[in-house]
C-alpha cells in the first residue's frame, strides 16, 4: 500500500490540517504568546517530542498509532517550516501534497509487489525534494 | 500543547482525510472484493 493511493479530498484535507498548523498553531499563538516564529517552532517541537516517550501509556494500540502519527506529522511539518521560513507556507505545502502523491504515483505502477518494493520505495522518498 | 490547539480548519482538514482514506480504498477495496466474488459466483 503506502497510503492506498491518495485521492483529492485526502490531499485537500492533509493541506488544511498543514495550513492550520501555520496559521493557528504558529502565527495566532505565537502572537498570542508574545513570541517569534522560531520561538514557536521550537517549543512546539520540543513539547511533541516530550509527549512521543509517553505515549506508550496508551494502551490500545490503535489509538496510540494514530496520536503518535498527528503528533509526528505535525513535529516534521513544523521541521521543514524551520528550515523553509513561513513566509511561503502553502507554496510549501502544496511541495508537500505533490511528494506524498510521489510516493504513491511511483508505487502503483512501478512498485507494487516488487521484491524489494518498500526499501526501493524509501530510496526513492530519500531523494525526493519538498 | 503538543499539537498547538486544533483549530476548527485543522479538525475539518483531518475529518476530510479520514472520509477520502475510507472512501478510497476501503470502500473501493470492499466493492472490487464483492464484485469479484459475485463475478466467481
Amino acid at each position: 500500500m503506502p497510503i492506498c493511493g491518495f485521492n483529492k479530498k485526502m490531499l485537500e484535507g492533509l493541506t488544511a490540517l498543514s495550513q492550520g498548523l501555520v496559521e493557528h498553531g504558529l502565527k495566532y499563538r505565537c502572537e498570542k504568546n508574545g513570541e517569534t516564529i522560531e520561538q514557536g517552532i521550537k517549543r512546539e517541537i520540543s513539547d511533541m517530542s516530550r509527549l512521543i516517550p509517553e505515549l506508550h501509556r496508551i494502551d490500545d494500540t490503535a489509538k496510540r498509532i494514530l496520536t503518535e502519527g498527528i503528533v509526528k506529522y505535525a513535529q516534521g511539518f513544523y521541521l521543514i517550516m524551520r528550515k523553509k521560513g513561513i513566509e511561503n507556507y502553502k507554496e510549501v505545502t502544496g511541495k508537500i501534497m505533490d511528494y506524498f502523491y510521489f510516493m504513491d504515483d511511483k508505487f502503483y505502477p512501478e512498485l507494487e509487489s516488487q521484491p524489494d518494493d518498500m526499501k526501493d520505495l524509501a530510496k526513492l522518498l530519500d531523494k525526493k525534494e519538498i | 500543547m503538543p499539537l498547538c490547539g486544533f483549530n476548527e480548519q485543522m479538525l475539518n482538514g483531518l475529518e476530510l482525510f479520514h472520509e477520502g482514506l475510507a472512501s478510497n480504498k476501503i470502500i473501493d477495496r470492499f466493492n472490487n472484493n464483492k464484485l469479484e466474488e459475485l463475478e466467481r459466483d
